[in-house]
């Protein structure tokens, strides 16, 4: 299976509900909340995203070695779903 | 001012400025009311109520970009979503909005763009 990570925010909405498509498929996932993290990890989680294009927009998701910025369900089960086996 | 009463000011408050800007609030109340709430908790912490799920950063001029309803900012990106990023706004034409979806902005923008 696909090691699953995600950048959130404790205050956005969906990406409460992407924690919630990952948990109620019972698949694995790490989580760090961007607004709970300290200044040098927020400086890094931040060039993460810039660097791989995207900008601080929430959730960002990272599916093996593809990447998910919004919640987007349909891409999510793709992904994983093409890790199985 | 407590939390409720101030979800209730920024609701007033934010109607009229995305009316101008041709969006209305998402139909799904629900949703409306958890981002509000959010905001209205980011306001008391911040002084300014931030989108929810757009990241701060040192750069006060970026910042000011996610100010709600940060529609103005982002218009040609939300306009395509027919949402704003967070969805407590839609087009005034979206009637079921649990068809809109997120696009993410280097999908629209290009590589690189921030």
């Amino acid at each position: 299976m696909k090691k699953v990570k995600m950048y959130t925010l404790s205050t956005c909405l969906w990406c409460k509900r992407t924690k919630q498509f990952f948990a109620d498929r019972k698949i694995p996932f790490e989580a760090v909340d961007y607004d709970k993290a300290d200044e040098a990890e927020q400086e890094r989680i931040m060039a993460e995203m810039r660097n791989n294009g995207g900008g601080g927009s929430f959730p960002y998701v990272i599916i093996g070695p593809d990447v998910v910025q919004g919640y987007e369900p349909d891409e999510f089960e793709r992904l994983v779903g093409a890790g199985k086996k | 001012m407590n939390i409720e009463a101030r979800k209730k000011a920024l609701r007033s408050l934010f109607a009229p400025v995305a009316d101008k800007l041709g969006y209305k609030f998402n139909p799904a109340e629900e949703d409306v009311d958890f981002l509000l709430e959010q905001e209205a908790v980011l306001e008391q912490e911040t002084g300014i109520p931030y989108c929810p799920c757009q990241a701060r950063t040192k750069a006060r001029a970026e910042n000011m970009k996610i100010v709600c309803p940060c529609i103005p900012f982002h218009r040609a990106h939300f306009d395509a979503m027919k949402r704003c990023w967070c969805g407590l706004f839609v087009h005034k034409d979206v009637m079921d909005p649990s068809k809109l979806k997120q696009m993410p902005p280097d999908k629209f923008y290009g590589k690189n763009v921030h």
